[in-house]
C-alpha cells in the first residue's frame, strides 16, 4: 500500500523535474530557437487536444469544429490587444469566453443531431466560421491575418526569450491536464462517460444527456479558447490558413494516435504529430502518405492509441506478476 | 389524477406508432404498490415498446402515463428517473467501459449534486457523495452478488451477470418501481433463478415494486402475482398466472395449446 504511495510520488518527482529540465536541455542545444518553436507548438496542441479529449474521447462527440473555437480564442485576444490596448492576460480571458460562446452558437443547435450527421453540422459551421475570418477584412484582417502580435509579457518580463513561452505552456498544460482529470472523475465526467457508452441508458439512469453534452462541449470550447489565445503570441502571426479543417484533421489524428479516453493520450499525440515531420525530413514529400498509413495501422491494430497500447501492456504486466505471485 | 391512492402507475390508453404500424394500441393497465407485475406476448407485441413509451424513451403517440398519480407522460426521462422509476433495457444494457463499481456510481448521479465547482476544487461536498457513493454502491453490489466483481470492467462481465450489472444501475438510482425487460434472457435455468429471487428480495426488503417482461414462462408465473399478455400491440388478458393460463385467447396466441403451469 505505502509502496505503491512511494512510487506515485516518485513519478510525480520525476516528472515535474523532467519537465523543469527539458527547456534547461534545449536552451543549451544548437538550434534552440526552432527547438523552443517545435515545443510549444507541441504543448499548444497538447492543450487542445486535452479539450479536443473531453469532447470527443469522454463524451464521444465527434465534433469537427473544435478548431473554431481555437480560432476565437486566437482572433478576439488578439484583437483586443491590437486594437484596443486591453491587457494580454485580460484578453486571454476574453479570448476563451468568446470561445466558449462561439461554442454555445455551434453546440447547441447541432448537438440535437447525432453521430454522422453532428460531425457534418459540425464542419459546416467550421467551414463558416473560416469564411467569416478570410472575408471579414476590417476586423480579421481577411487573408492577410493579423500581424506583428505582441510578445506576452507577465510580471514585468518581456517574452523575448522562447524558453519563458516553453515554461509558461508547460504550467499551462499541466493546469488543463489537471483540470481534464478533475472534470473525468467526478460526477460530471462520469456522466460524459455513460452518454458515450449508451445515450439511451444515461438518460434512464437520469442524467440529462442534453446538458452534459452541451456542458462538455463548452468545457472543450474554453479550453480550445484559451489554447488559441496562448498560440496567437508565439507564433505574432495569424490568418485564417492557421485555421483550417486540415489542421483540424491533425488534432483529430493525434489525438487518435495519441490516444483517445486517456489523460496522456493528447499529449504523446501531439508530440507524435508534431515532431513526425521533423523527424522524416528526408522524407517530406510523403509525409501525409506516411502519416495516414501510419493512423490506419494505430486504427487497426492499437484501436486505444499509443496510450491504450501502454494501458493494455502495464494491465498485462501486472496480471502475468500477481499470477506469478501466486504461484509461488 | 388516479382515483386509486395504491396505484403506482397506471397507463390510460397509451398509444405508440412507427408510421403505419401500431406498436402499442390503446392499452390500460395499473400496478399497485408493492406487487410484482409480469408482462407477456409474442416477439414483437409491443411489451419493449410500451417500456420505451412509460419511461419516456419514446414519446407517446396517445395516452396517459400516471406515476404515483402524477401525470409524467411529457416528463423528461432523466426527470421520471429522479422521481423513482427505474427501468433496465432488453439485452442488458450496461456503461461497457466502466468497471461494476463505476457502473453503479453513475446510477447514483441523480441522487447526487457535486457539478463543475465541485471538481475543479474538490470541495467537501464532492469528497462526501464520492465517498457515500462508493459505500452504498458497494451495498447494492452486495445485494445482487457482484460485490467481487466490482472492478472488472462490466463489458468483460460474463453475459449473465451483466443482465445483474444492468439492474444494480437501476437500483442506485433508487427506484420505487422497478421496469426490467427480460432480465433472464439467455440465462441458463440457475441463472434465471438467481435473478428472479433477487427481484423479490428487492421487494421484499426495499419495498420496490417491479414491472417484469419475461419469455420464461416457468419463471414469470413463479414470480409475478398479476400478468397482462399484449398480443400486436393490444392488451389481450389480464389476472393471475392460473387466470391467464387458462384463457383461451392468450394461449391461441402465445403459450400454445395444452399448456399447463408448471413448478
Ligand atoms: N424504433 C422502432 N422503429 C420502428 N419500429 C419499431 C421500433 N421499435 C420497435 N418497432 C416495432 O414495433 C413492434 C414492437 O416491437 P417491440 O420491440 O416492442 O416488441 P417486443 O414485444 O418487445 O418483442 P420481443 O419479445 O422480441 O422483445 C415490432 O414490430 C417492432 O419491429
Ligand atoms: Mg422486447
Amino acid at each position: 500500500m505505502s509502496n505503491s504511495t512511494l512510487k506515485k510520488v516518485l513519478g510525480y518527482v520525476i516528472l515535474i523535474a523532467l519537465l523543469v529540465a527539458v527547456p534547461l536541455v534545449i536552451n543549451n542545444l544548437p538550434g534552440r530557437a526552432y527547438l523552443f518553436h517545435l515545443l510549444c507548438i507541441a504543448l499548444i496542441f497538447s492543450i487542445l487536444g486535452m479539450g479536443y479529449n473531453l469532447t470527443m474521447g469522454f463524451t464521444g462527440l465527434s465534433n469537427l469544429a473544435h478548431i473554431s473555437m481555437f480560432s476565437a480564442g486566437a482572433y478576439v485576444s488578439t484583437i483586443l490587444v491590437q486594437r484596443f490596448d486591453v491587457n494580454y492576460w485580460l484578453s486571454f480571458l476574453a479570448g476563451a469566453l468568446s470561445a466558449v460562446v462561439l461554442g454555445a452558437f455551434i453546440g447547441v443547435p447541432s448537438l440535437r443531431l447525432r453521430g454522422t450527421y453532428f460531425s457534418i453540422i459540425t464542419i459546416a459551421f467550421a467551414q463558416v466560421v473560416y469564411i467569416v475570418e478570410r472575408n471579414w477584412f476590417s476586423v480579421t484582417g481577411g487573408t492577410d491575418g493579423l500581424l506583428e502580435i505582441p510578445n506576452i509579457s507577465l510580471f514585468g518580463i518581456d517574452f523575448l526569450n522562447k524558453m519563458n513561452y516553453a515554461y509558461l505552456f508547460i504550467v499551462m498544460a499541466v493546469l488543463t491536464f489537471l483540470l481534464v482529470k478533475a472534470l473525468v472523475q467526478s460526477r460530471v465526467g462520469r456522466a460524459f462517460i455513460a452518454i458515450r457508452d449508451g445515450a439511451d441508458l444515461a438518460l434512464t439512469t437520469g442524467i440529462n444527456t442534453t446538458m452534459y453534452k452541451i456542458i462538455s462541449f463548452l468545457t472543450g470550447s474554453f479550453i480550445a479558447g484559451y489554447a488559441g489565445a496562448l498560440y496567437a503570441p508565439l507564433m505574432r502571426f495569424i490568418d485564417p490558413e492557421d485555421f483550417t479543417l486540415g489542421v483540424m484533421l491533425n488534432v483529430l489524428s493525434a489525438l487518435v494516435i495519441g490516444g483517445a479516453r486517456t489523460f496522456w493520450g493528447p499529449i504523446i499525440g501531439a508530440l507524435f504529430i508534431i515532431a513526425l515531420p521533423e523527424v522524416l525530413i528526408p522524407l517530406r514529400a510523403y509525409l501525409f502518405l506516411i502519416q495516414g498509413i501510419l493512423m490506419v495501422l494505430i486504427i487497426i491494430y492499437f484501436p486505444g492509441g499509443i496510450m491504450g497500447g501502454v494501458y493494455k501492456l502495464m494491465g498485462w504486466w501486472k496480471r502475468r506478476r500477481s499470477a506469478g505471485g501466486a504461484n509461488k | 389524477m388516479s382515483e386509486n391512492g395504491n396505484y403506482l402507475l397506471e397507463c390510460r390508453g397509451v398509444t405508440k406508432r412507427f408510421g403505419g404500424l401500431v406498436a402499442v394500441n390503446n392499452v390500460d393497465f395499473y400496478i399497485k404498490k408493492g406487487e410484482i407485475f409480469g408482462m407477456i406476448g409474442p416477439n414483437g407485441s409491443g411489451k419493449s415498446t410500451l417500456f420505451n413509451t412509460i419511461s419516456r424513451v419514446y414519446s407517446a403517440d396517445g395516452g396517459q402515463v400516471f406515476f404515483n398519480r402524477e401525470d409524467i407522460t411529457h416528463v423528461p426521462p432523466y426527470a421520471i428517473t429522479v422521481k423513482g422509476l427505474g427501468r433496465t433495457y432488453q439485452g442488458s444494457k450496461v456503461f461497457p467501459s466502466l468497471s461494476v463499481l463505476e457502473n453503479v456510481i453513475v446510477g447514483r448521479h441523480c441522487r447526487t449534486r457535486s457539478f463543475l465547482q465541485d471538481a475543479i476544487f474538490r470541495t467537501p461536498r464532492l469528497r462526501r457523495e464520492e465517498k457515500e457513493g462508493r459505500e452504498k454502491a458497494l451495498r447494492i453490489l452486495e445485494l445482487v452478488g457482484l460485490a467481487d466483481r466490482k472492478d472488472t470492467r462490466v463489458a468483460d462481465l460474463p453475459y449473465g451477470l451483466r443482465s445483474i450489472a444492468g439492474i444494480a444501475i437501476a437500483l442506485a438510482t433508487e427506484p420505487k418501481l422497478l421496469m426490467t425487460d427480460e432480465p433472464a434472457a439467455g440465462l441458463n435455468p440457475k441463472e434465471t433463478l438467481t435473478v428472479m429471487d433477487l427481484l423479490r428480495k428487492m421487494r421484499a426488503e426495499m419495498g420496490i415494486t417491479i414491472f417484469l417482461i419475461e419469455h420464461n414462462m416457468r419463471a414469470i408465473m413463479n414470480t409475478a402475482e398479476r400478468i397482462m399478455v399484449l398480443n400486436y400491440g393490444s392488451k389481450i388478458c389480464e389476472g393471475t398466472p392460473r387466470e391467464v393460463s387458462a384463457d383461451e385467447q392468450v394461449c391461441t396466441a402465445y403459450l400454445g395449446r395444452g399448456y399447463r403451469i408448471q413448478g
